[in-house]
């Protein structure tokens, strides 16, 4: 039996037969004694390290530098002491970066006082090289079929005589592999679009790769295209980029010559940007050659603002995109508050408020009260059945008016603080609580932070 | 606006780990699931969110990890979805998996060697994008 040599308070270690047990399993599994030194290791164990436990047979187990690579490997997190199994990953000890990874797993093992005998640990080790993934692959096709499925042409189908322009427009570029440069404010469904135009395409089979290059550091960029198994060497159809003025003018210059290579590997390059290209150029963000090469089609997306007639359709696309939920009715006077506002946003922001308001009606419909207080309150500023040219204006009205916004922006955006809001407006905190009464404004009070 | 988080999908703690000082020092929040559909609720919290899916390519549960990028894509596309393989892959697969991520709506795809530093370069790029466009303001130039 190990006698416990641990120069703190000795606990017994009484004989188990682990050899018994595990020395046939398939599975790495080795045995810490509470003296912290390594009594048992199976041969399975022996295999994944690559070491010889009879050599290592009272090796101390430790997470300190001294100990060495395989003992700080070994060692259980401070809990598996304390009473508690931990799953923990490392990396191998004779790699840098890991794969190999080796994933642990500890399970103390308590006499009748709760005191530790022994630590068991299981060793699996992951990420091996050489196996092959493309079993899997096939499965994925399907889902790849579903996603392509939810990307119709008649997604941008529109009652307005410029949304109609579009669509003819997304049809022509759909057949056509000339690059397309697409304009529209944030939130307006520039990459939907650019989806809906490959899908529409012949290179529908093959992939379609968006790159962010507003929000993805230029070297992984690079790396994902041009870099070992980037995408370019693999058979995509159509390379999406988001932003293309933010890359380095560099990887610019080389996505052009890629792109206008004889061999070239890219079948459509689609762009977006809330200008046009050439704004960009002239702003010295963008090289001119991208310009000339990559914007041949240049489809501008209207902001939800001026296409209101189609609000309707747009918010049951939005409400039928999540199939496990049911579809709510939106109310009519629900309806006159999504109509009357401005949309800053423009989809993205509309998705939102749906969202929002979905959740607050639950099984019922979407009334006015179940919108965002912004929405609400943009029905404030039209009358109901009246457009805007035909109402009478006085000037007290339309300064109370814009007076009454101001300060639910403000106090919107301070979260209820009355001092942030009064120092938003410029305006002494009294005199702004003052206003609020006179205007009949109900101040909610301030929203605060989860804990961190 | 509430707190943003980092959803990590993992059999482990090794990527919330390797994430927690940048998480922490940007003042969001990190949550770790097993599962991928137990991610899904998440995704759909009224917050700045952004998620990052571990798999196994060579396993067949990893198809599960591809199914959420798809359906978190489709229902919420302003969760930004990063497919991490820990699975060290000869380049053929590895170049039909990040078609196949991308195609389904992944905004990166990670391969080893998986450092720390890349994977704040990834992540810090995607939380600055993500709360700008949850506030509406999006690219700065229009």
């Amino acid at each position: 039996m190990d006698t416990a040599d641990d120069p703190t308070t000795p606990v017994p270690n009484p004989r188990f037969a682990w050899r018994s047990v595990f020395h046939r399993t398939e599975t790495a599994v080795f045995v810490i004694g509470a003296n912290r030194r390594l009594q048992y290791a199976n041969p399975a164990w022996e295999r994944a390290t690559r070491a010889d436990f009879q050599k290592l047979r009272g090796m101390r187990i430790s997470a300190r530098r001294s100990a060495g690579l395989l003992s700080q490997s070994l060692a259980p997190p401070a809990e598996v002491w304390a009473g508690r199994e931990a799953q923990v990953r490392r990396i191998a000890p004779d790699a840098d970066t890991g794969p190999p990874w080796w994933d642990f797993s500890f399970l103390p093992l308590p006499d009748d006082q709760g005191r530790i005998l022994a630590v068991l640990g299981t060793l699996r080790v992951h990420g091996e090289f050489n196996r092959s993934a493309s079993a899997v692959l096939p499965a994925i096709g399907e889902l790849r079929r579903q996603h392509a499925a939810t990307f119709p042409l008649d997604l941008f189908t529109s009652q307005t005589p410029d949304g109609q322009r579009l669509g003819v427009q997304i049809r022509h570029a759909a057949t056509s592999l000339a690059p397309v440069w697409i304009i529209g404010e944030p939130g307006t469904g520039k990459e939907t679009l650019a989806r809906v135009i490959h899908q529409a395409g012949p290179g529908r089979d093959r992939p379609f790769v968006a790159l962010d290059c507003e929000s993805i550091q230029p070297y992984l960029l690079e790396s994902i295209l041009f870099g070992k198994g980037g995408i370019l060497a693999g058979g995509i159809s159509t390379v999406f980029l988001k932003y293309p003025a933010r890359l380095p003018r560099d990887l610019q210059q080389r996505l052009v010559e890629t792109w206008t290579a004889p061999e070239s590997r890219i079948p459509r390059v689609i762009s977006a940007s809330g200008q046009p290209a050439i704004q960009d150029v002239q702003a010295g963000q963008l090289i001119p050659e991208f310009h000339t090469q990559l914007s041949v089609w240049e489809l501008t997306l209207p902001p939800l603002r001026d296409r209101l007639d189609d609000l309707p359709r747009l918010m049951d696309t939005l409400l039928r995109r999540v199939p496990s939920l049911s579809t709510p009715e939106v109310a009519n006077d629900a309806l006159l508050s999504l109509q009357a506002h401005r949309w800053p946003g423009n989809i993205r922001e509309l998705d939102q408020v749906l969202t929002t308001a979905r959740e607050r009606a639950g099984s019922g419909p979407i009334r006015r009260e179940h919108l965002p207080r912004s929405v609400q309150e943009s029905s404030l500023l039209t009358s109901p059945g009246h457009s805007t040219e035909s109402r009478t204006w006085t000037l007290d009205g339309v300064l109370e008016s814009t007076e009454r916004r101001l300060i639910q922006l403000a106090m919107s955006r301070a979260n209820g603080s009355l001092t942030e809001a009064a120092a938003a407006l410029g305006i002494f905190r009294t005199r702004l609580t003052r206003r609020i009464e006179a205007l009949g404004l109900h101040q909610e009070p301030p929203r605060c932070d989860p804990p961190k | 606006m509430r707190s943003p988080q980092v959803i990590v999908t993992s059999p482990d703690d090794w990527m919330a780990h390797q994430l927690a000082d940048l998480v922490r020092e940007h003042r969001w929040l990190i949550q770790t699931v097993r599962k991928p559909e137990a991610a899904i609720p998440w995704t759909r919290e009224l917050r700045p969110t952004l998620l990052l899916v571990q798999v196994d390519p060579t396993q067949t549960s990893s198809v599960s990890g591809l199914q959420l990028v798809r359906d978190v894509h489709r229902t919420n596309s302003d969760v930004p979805c990063v497919l991490v393989c820990d699975v060290k892959l000869p380049e053929e697969s590895r170049i039909e998996w990040t078609m196949a991520a991308f195609d389904l709506g992944a905004r990166f795809v990670l391969f080893p060697p998986l450092t720390k530093p890349t994977l704040e370069d990834l992540v810090s790029g995607l939380m600055l994008t993500t709360i700008r466009r949850t506030q509406g303001g999006g690219n700065l130039d229009g």
